[in-house]
């Protein structure tokens, strides 16, 4: 995947996330009501996870939660 | 439990890849289709590393045939579980394979530089105070409606004639007037990407507020047909 804009490579990133969170979570085929993530307040489950990867990113470049 | 990627035809071989938490892939064939899966020990935790590997799976199978994506985060206990509804909706899935066959999905997102204000609570005081604020509220929401349409009315159409089917939405969130999802063959990628770069110029003089992004090539997620196993909503 990669994402092409007139942004910094920052904004990129952003955007480059976005686009695959919301793929992931709320598109797909979806075969059974099991489904783990992405049924409920979908918005949220987005605004929550890319603060959850944000922090995670931080924690791998050793930058602290 | 079983945890589920893609799904792909049975002739399509399975990419030499691990999956989440480095369990190998193996295949579920019902009929013509293929799931592609990983067999976990517990439920995948939705991190940054589980997300690329979800993704990187479905790239590795769609270099070597047509996928589709399964949302993340399906686990079904047992296989049966997941080999019942392949049975049940193996027309529909074959459909759907055989359309998005050599076609890829690119993405098209448009940004504000400043996002459209979110709903601000209705002040507090007389009952025409209250009215008056959610008019107001209304107003401005569809103000920013009309600017995301114009703007998705400027480039979408576009857009579409380079494309064999896209997926619309206008105003997502508050700084993305439209993002879209567009179905495209293999061949025309690079016409289509010119074509947004094209288009990105002129906007840029008539919008100079907005900047517009192109992703992918993805696998066509936004292309997956709807089951009547989904759970619209529980919000």
């Amino acid at each position: 995947m990669s994402v092409a804009s007139p942004d910094t490579p920052d904004a990129q990133q952003e955007v480059a996330l976005v686009e695959l969170v919301d793929r992931l979570l709320a598109k797909g085929v979806v075969l059974a009501g099991d489904v783990t993530l992405a049924v409920a307040g979908i918005d949220l489950v987005h605004v929550s996870l890319r603060l959850l990867v944000v922090s995670t990113e931080r924690l791998e470049a050793g930058e602290g939660p | 439990m079983i945890y589920a990627y893609g799904i792909t035809w049975t002739g399509t071989a399975l990419p030499p890849l691990r999956g989440l938490d480095g369990a190998a892939l193996h295949a579920l064939d019902v009929g013509r289709l293929r799931a592609v899966c990983s067999t976990l020990g517990e439920t995948p935790r939705p991190g940054h590393a589980a997300l690329l590997r979800h993704q990187e799976v479905l790239e590795a199978v769609m270099a070597r045939g047509s996928v589709l994506p399964v949302r993340f985060g399906s686990c079904f206990s047992v296989a049966a579980d997941l080999r019942a509804p392949l049975e049940r909706h193996g027309p529909t899935l074959a459909l759907a394979l055989a359309e998005v066959a050599g076609h890829v999905e690119l993405g098209v997102r448009a940004r504000w530089a400043v996002p459209a204000p979110e709903a601000a609570p209705a002040r507090r005081g007389s009952g025409r105070d209250y009215l008056a604020g959610r008019a107001s509220q209304e107003r401005a929401r569809q103000a920013w409606r009309q600017q995301a349409q114009a703007l998705a009315d400027r480039l979408h159409p576009a857009l579409l004639a380079c494309a064999t089917s896209a997926r619309l939405r206008l105003l997502p969130d508050p700084g993305t007037p439209m993002a879209s999802a567009y179905l495209v063959a293999a061949p025309r990628v690079d016409a289509f990407r010119r074509l947004v770069e094209d288009h990105r110029e002129r906007l840029g003089h008539a919008h100079p507020d907005v900047t517009v992004h192109h992703s992918g090539p993805w696998p066509p997620y936004s292309f997956a047909p709807a089951l009547d196993t989904e759970v619209a909503s529980l919000g």
